[in-house]
């Protein structure tokens, strides 16, 4: 039960900058994610706090002391590692009651304490088994199972269901979410998974190159993407980016396009312009939007709708995701499953406006969240 | 990248900043990396006992050595060099050692390969297996006087059996300047051959079967498949056999040391035999030294060569 | 297969085994006879004698009576087993410490260690044996048993270093890691952990560097010498210019090469590993 707290850390593989100067205040009982796709520094970071690589620069702090030099066994802290890292030659027992040994408890308490790990995580009955025995799944229980027998500062994870099938990650998600519930612990974990992220965090920290891109409720990072690359990675099927110009007239704004324009609703004119971007003139952006907020339409209902084609259907049993080209653009748009086109029909499609998102063209932050974003990343 | 993060993660834990208050015996504990105390214990001892006698043998090739107590050693500058180039059987030594290590490789390379193929998926091949591990584990000692009494001309079983079969009969093999070398050849390859069967058998596991039946079914016959399927997946574990036991062979010298000494004739004084002689017979211990040196820097050229091509293919089986 | 090819085959393998296996069996038989029927063959052409020469004599355990019986013999043995296993006892714990440094240490110039060792694993005996007389000499360790020690070593360690780190390298670093956080410091996780799964890798190392120092004649024969005389030197001692004690001779080398054959076969799947030193997996 602790606060994790990382100032300005860096990591450096000879002149490789792995993480570049990272801020991030994990809170007591906070179950934090670090997403980002591989090589993004996330793995670096836990295992910086974890101890298992070296800081390079920057303090951190767990429960407010600082661990720079401080040794992993010292730090107090789980860690369920990616590739479960049982012991081969102890029982799923023994494998569970080593950290208990360790500090050397009453063989009793290391009994019973491990007996109700096990009755949490449901592998009881294979205790007395050696980890080659089990399955994917029961491994990775066995590997929470000795992470969670003793009462850490933190319950550090690095990706630890990313190789199960997928079946059972979707079970183990639920499972974990849980599982943080009942021990109430602040949580650190790993994941590429934007779906992980998103169904177990109380707070995600999206990490691209080393930097942190935003650290913010799943909610916010849904909604209100600080930048491109936030966007782009969360969410399934992915937003949808439209490269165009931003014209901000006295009355209206519009975004124009190669062959088409759209026109900004003032409800989102009002947050570019609150956001304080200072915008002069044209302004190159990237247009962005979900493909749930695209409507398909077979007849233009509104003026500003956009003329298309269907390029190719993907029915996926509940619902549909329709690509359709406007002008050089594709444009993906989650539809019902009944949906009746087909590939060449002639379609239109209404963009709803409140949720369209704006992006610098040179920068790649949001016109419209980019503040909290910034301040998230100064804390 | 991991496995240099986590090579750091220890060393990161000593080299803290430290204070100048600490005394210089703390300031050099804290900044040393944890290794250098794993590695102290062996480096110190190798230090002791290879580094810095190989570095005594080089000042020795310059000295006239006098073994007798309360002599000084005499800097004699290059005569000792001068001496073993000028030394004829330093040549023949080489020449011989040439022979007898060429000869072996050729015999040994040729029946492993021929016997291992014979062995692979064969059944009761295990049994066999065990058989040919037990000449490898006799000590080459054992193994000189063993062929010794074999080859007796009065009392030998091999000297009889050849007598039977009309091949030779003019007393032991080991006594006669023609055929000596070629004999302790023959006591190098009976203990040493199966070694190299079963490195080939471990390499022909690798040699994918699906990949033979293919080349089968394509209508390949036996001899096309095992110089286009079976060869190339061999050729690491033939390259193996082949370094270490050359370098071995360059090495020992037992055998001929418990059978001819170099005899008869000097037809078996190969280098590292004429070595022994010069220095622990005749006490020429400044000539041994400048021979050794040779003889050592030639075999750390060969093992530059082995090693390299030996982790060369180590990766480059991780990588496939 | 064709049926010829496989006879063919079948008459290689068993002519080969015949090969490997006659002189041991020779060496076995004449071991258990006495000194007057080790001399005995039948006349040219008398295979059937040769059989009967081979598995049908009166046995007889008078030469291994009589090599313990004169003493020098045990002694021989004694020393053999001080050497090898001092040798040993100094290589393998000192080995496995290094080789764990160079399996997960980033060290700088690494490859340059790893050359040495290496290099120190494939000198030849006699050219390293040229500074050691002199130096021992000079320092009094000639004809010693420390001596003998630690020239054993100069082989050894390096073998051991080299062959463990490969041990080592099989093991995922995160099982480390993992006991680091569950609380254990290196040297605990080295030996709960680590230890403990590569003790085939350890044993196999043992008896591998048992043998090369058992089986050792030149480093005892020089440095041993007198003080420090080991069975090989001892064995070879019964064959003077004046008389050859074949009985005793073969009898001696089978009590030499007995244990390490056993041991030998029971390691056999790391034998081709460790005589490889690695760079092939039996």
């Amino acid at each position: 039960m602790a606060e994790v707290l990382l100032k300005n850390v860096v990591k450096k593989y000879g002149k490789v900058e792995a993480v570049k100067g990272l801020n991030l205040r994990c809170q007591d009982k906070e179950f934090l994610v670090l997403l980002g796709p591989s090589g993004c520094g996330k793995s670096s970071t836990l295992r910086m706090i974890a101890g298992l690589e070296s800081i390079t620069d920057g303090d951190i702090f767990i429960a407010g002391a600082r661990v720079n030099q401080m040794h992993p066994s010292k730090r107090d802290i789980a860690m369920v590692f990616e590739t479960y890292a049982l012991y081969p030659h102890k029982t799923v027992f023994e494998n569970m009651a080593y950290p208990l040994r360790i500090r050397s408890l009453a063989k009793s308490e290391i009994e019973s304490r491990v007996k109700r790990a096990a009755g949490i995580l449901e592998i009881e009955p294979l205790l007395e088994r050696y980890p080659r025995q089990l399955s994917g799944g029961q491994k990775q229980r066995v590997a929470i199972g000795r992470a969670i027998v003793r009462d850490p500062k933190v319950f550090l994870m690095d990706e630890p269901i990313s190789h199960l099938d997928a079946k059972l990650r979707s079970h183990m998600r639920g499972e974990l979410k849980h599982l943080h519930k009942e021990l109430n612990q602040t949580f650190i974990y790993v994941s590429h998974d934007q779906t992980e992220a998103m169904s177990m965090a109380d707070r995600i920290a999206v990490m691209n190159l080393g930097d942190l891109q935003q650290f913010d409720t799943p909610e916010n990072i849904f909604n209100k993407p600080a930048n491109e690359f936030v966007a782009g990675f969360v969410g399934d099927p992915p937003m949808n980016f439209l490269p165009g110009v931003l014209v901000p007239g006295d009355e209206q704004w519009r975004v124009e396009f190669k062959q088409f324009t759209i026109e900004i609703p003032d409800r989102v004119k009002a947050l570019v312009q609150k956001a304080g971007a200072r915008l002069s003139g044209r302004h190159e952006v990237t247009l962005g939007i979900r493909p749930d907020n695209v409507v398909l339409k077979q007849e233009r209902t509104k003026p500003d709708d956009l003329a298309g084609e269907i390029y190719i259907t993907e029915p996926l049993g509940s619902y549909m995701i329709v690509d359709v080209e406007v002008g050089e653009e594709r444009v993906k748009v989650r539809a019902d499953i009944s949906f009746p086109g087909r590939s060449k029909d002639p379609i239109f499609l209404g963009l709803d406006g409140t949720h369209l998102h704006l992006f610098d063209a040179v920068t790649s932050r949001s016109l419209i969240h980019s503040q909290n974003g910034q301040a998230n990343r100064a804390l | 990248m991991a496995g240099q993060g986590s090579a750091t993660t220890g060393s990161s834990w000593r080299a803290m900043p430290v204070s100048r208050s600490m005394s210089l015996y703390r300031r050099i504990v804290e900044s040393t990396p944890w290794y250098a105390w794993w590695l102290a214990p062996a480096v110190i001892i190798l230090a002791g006992i290879t580094l810095f006698p190989f570095f005594w043998m080089i000042y020795m090739s310059f000295m006239k050595v006098r073994l007798a107590p309360g002599l000084p050693d005499l800097f004699v500058g290059w005569q000792n060099w001068a001496r073993m180039f000028e030394d004829y059987s330093v040549y023949q030594g080489w020449w011989l050692q040439f022979q007898y290590v060429g000869v072996s490789m050729v015999l040994q390379m040729g029946l492993g390969l021929g016997l291992a193929l014979m062995l692979n998926n064969t059944k009761g091949g295990s049994v066999l297996v065990m058989i040919f591990m037990v000449p490898m584990m006799v000590a080459p000692v054992v193994v000189g006087h063993l062929f010794n009494l074999l080859l007796n001309s009065s009392y030998g079983l091999y000297a009889w059996i050849l007598n039977t079969l009309g091949i030779y009969s003019k007393g032991s093999l080991l006594s006669n300047p023609d055929t000596a070398l070629w004999t302790i050849v023959a006591m190098d390859t009976w203990e040493w051959t199966p070694l190299i069967i079963l490195i080939l058998l471990a390499g022909l596991k690798s040699v994918p079967q699906d990949t033979i039946e293919a080349a089968h079914v394509d209508g390949s016959n036996p001899i096309q498949v095992f110089f286009n399927v079976t060869l190339p997946y061999l050729a690491p574990s033939l390259l193996i056999a082949f370094l270490l036991r050359f370098m071995d062979s360059m090495r020992f010298i037992d055998k001929i040391l418990i059978t001819t000494r170099g005899g008869p004739a000097e037809a078996t004084k190969t280098l590292p035999i004429y070595l022994y002689f010069k220095t622990f017979r005749e006490f020429n211990i400044s000539m041994g030294a400048t021979i050794g040196f040779t003889l050592l820097v030639a075999i750390i050229v060969c093992a530059l060569i082995a090693t390299n091509i030996l982790l060369k293919e180590k990766g480059g089986e991780e990588h496939a | 297969m064709p049926k010829p090819g496989r006879i063919l085959k079948w008459l290689g393998l068993g002519a080969f085994s015949l090969w490997t296996i006659l002189p041991i069996v020779f060496m076995i038989s004449a071991s258990f006879k006495g000194t007057g029927d080790i001399f005995k063959l039948p006349p040219p052409g008398d295979w059937w004698g040769i059989l009967k020469l081979l598995f049908w004599f009166d046995a007889s355990l008078v030469q291994f009576e009589s090599i313990f019986h004169e003493g020098f013999f045990f002694s021989h043995l004694l020393t053999s087993i001080a050497a090898t296993g001092l040798s040993v006892a100094i290589s393998v714990p000192v080995g496995l410490a290094a080789a764990y440094a160079l399996s997960r240490a980033n060290i700088p110039g690494k490859k340059h260690l790893y050359f040495w060792v290496i290099t120190t694993r494939m000198a030849p005996p006699i050219a390293v044996m040229i500074p050691l007389y002199v130096l021992w000499r000079s320092l009094g360790a000639l004809h010693s048993l420390p001596g003998l020690v630690l020239a054993y070593i100069t082989f050894n360690l390096p073998f051991a270093i080299w062959l463990l780190r490969g041990f080592m390298d099989s093991i995922p670093k995160e099982l480390e890691e993992a006991a680091y956080v569950d609380g254990k410091g290196r040297v605990g996780a080295f030996v709960e952990i680590i230890l403990p799964l590569i003790r085939p890798g350890v044993g196999a190392t043992v008896i591998l560097c048992s043998m090369f120092a058992w089986n050792d004649y030149l480093f005892a024969l020089i440095l041993g010498g007198r003080g420090a005389k080991t069975l090989p030197v001892g064995i070879s001692e019964l064959a003077s210019a004046t008389q050859i004690h074949w009985g005793q001779i073969m009898a001696g080398g089978l009590v030499m090469i007995i244990p390490m054959v056993v041991l030998g076969l029971a390691i056999r799947k790391s034998l081709v590993t460790g005589l490889t030193m690695g760079a092939m997996r039996g």
